[in-house]
């Protein structure tokens, strides 16, 4: 039987899956943002300067790029605002942050054309489809693998041998990227490099999937690969087409990037939350209903990425501050989710806590397309950790794990090394 | 949803998307996606989703 998982313990994943490695490949700075962020609770909603002037630390958003103010979006109900007005405060910032990697995709297109590009996959990323397809399909297979890995032992690095490959594998495989090429194609979509070498890189993943279009065209799977190449795109005078083979390959980069990412920290940070609060990871097991509680509550209080930027594209004016067309706008989940005026001592992982919107995955015209899948990821992963793993703790041979990453991107668990005893 | 009980036309309701924010108006509709104005809550197609994160039905609370 073929593997539906890559095993991170078997390969070389050079520096992917490792916050801080990663971190430090693309030259951010590593230090945790809530302590930096304290003091911002009680001042204005909206302040002028960039989140890392606040903060007190070197650049790690390219503000730069534009010529523009930059302002700090940091309440619930100021970020509320940015997020829902889009054409006010427009993802065209992405044209200078992902386009020169990715080229057009979600991330850096606004208005018709971004909603009639998005469309053609909202059907293959809502909460019934995730609950049925990719669960049925992908996930419980990866996470019955990844767990007879898990249970052949009594301890484990879950960072790499669960967090890691879970949604890498299922976001792959749902793809129609084999397992087995899973790892090689996400490292040169993420390397960092000489133009010469990302290019290089690019040119093998792009290699990997012209190939596999080619065969769904011919002989279509029940992949979302074959779904894309076979999909009609409405065009702004209501015609329809079929995409283009570079339009299924920008969106599949963008999926295979952003779905293996941001799940995989997410997942992680759910873990040591629970390992910190062991009250609250017995509640858990003995009432399965808290789930997605549980999951709400993770991506409030630690969400992988602290801060969203947006581009201001007129004049306006937001809780009473003006802004100017051209300015860059640095929507701070990191304040938002924990709001003194919405939360109740929004600092304590709570899982008991009512679920409330926050805007861990974005919100708005551009909140995540993959966020039921994700969320889908992580209940089935935790569900068979507390059936399959007993008495779970931290390893004392180990030093204790912390929350690693950049300051405002990308922030996870650099390892969870764990001991159990292994339950079939 | 509350319906006036003085013979008035009832009241529209809004409902708020628990994932991304979004608000469906029942006076509105969701007409980029066929669903006419003043059209109620109860009344969407089954496979009616968030247009903007794709959530169910069960995904929204009144606003």
């Amino acid at each position: 039987m073929s593997s539906n998982t890559v095993d991170l313990a078997q390969n070389d994943r050079g520096v992917l899956f490792n916050p801080d490695e990663e971190a430090q490949a693309a030259g951010w700075g590593t230090l945790d943002p809530y302590p930096l962020l304290e003091k911002l609770h009680d001042g204005p909603p909206v302040l002028k300067g960039s989140l890392e002037d606040l903060m007190g630390i070197p650049q790690q958003y390219p503000t730069d790029l534009w010529p523009g103010e930059v302002y700090s979006i940091l309440s619930f109900e100021a970020v509320n605002k940015a997020f829902m007005d889009a054409d006010t405060f427009s993802n065209k910032v992405y044209e200078k942050l992902s386009k020169p990697g990715l080229g057009d995709t979600l991330l850096n297109l606004d208005g018709g054309e971004h909603k009639r590009l998005r469309n053609v996959s909202k059907p293959w990323f809502k909460p019934s489809f995730t609950d049925g397809w990719w669960t049925d399909k992908w996930i419980v297979d990866a996470v019955d693998e990844l767990f007879a890995r898990l249970t052949a032992k009594d301890h484990a690095d879950l960072n790499l041998e669960l967090c890691a490959p879970l949604p890498m594998s299922v976001v792959s495989t749902g793809f129609g990227i084999p397992a087995a090429e899973a790892l090689e194609f996400r490292k040169a979509l993420l390397l960092n490099g000489s133009p010469e070498e990302m290019a290089k890189a690019h040119g093998l993943a792009a290699e990997i999937l012209t190939r596999l279009m080619d065969e769904r065209r011919a002989d279509p799977k029940d992949d979302l690969i074959s779904r894309f190449v076979h999909a009609d795109i409405e065009q702004a005078d209501g015609s329809t087409r079929k995409l283009t083979a570079d339009e299924v390959m920008r969106y599949c980069f963008l999926i295979v990037h952003a779905g293996g990412g941001t799940t995989w920290r997410q997942l992680g940070i759910t873990i040591k939350a629970l390992l910190d609060h062991p009250d609250q990871m017995e509640a858990l097991r003995n009432d399965r209903s808290l789930m997605r509680p549980a999951i709400q509550e993770v991506t409030r209080w630690y969400p992988t990425d602290t801060a969203f930027l947006r581009y201001v594209t007129k004049d306006t004016v937001l809780e009473g501050v003006e802004m100017k067309a051209g300015s860059i706008a640095m929507l701070c989940l990191g304040t938002a989710n924990r709001d003194r005026k919405q939360w109740e001592d929004p600092d304590t992982f709570n899982i008991l806590r009512p679920a409330k919107r926050h805007f861990a995955f974005g919100a708005g015209a551009h909140a995540c397309l993959g966020q039921h899948l994700s969320r889908q990821e992580m209940e089935v992963a935790l569900g068979a950790l507390l059936d399959h793993l007993g008495d779970l703790r931290w390893d004392p041979d180990y030093p204790a794990a912390r929350m690693a990453g950049g300051t405002l991107i990308g922030r996870g668990p650099e390892s969870l090394h764990v001991r159990y005893t292994p339950r079939g | 949803m509350s319906e006036a009980s003085d013979g008035q036309e009832p009241k529209y309701g809004k409902f708020t998307c628990n994932y991304c924010g979004y608000v469906y108006d029942e006076e509105a509709g969701d007409q980029e996606n066929g669903i006419a104005p003043g059209t109620r809550w109860e009344d969407l197609p089954e496979d009616w989703c968030c247009p903007q994160c794709s959530a169910e039905k069960d995904g929204f609370e009144p606003a």
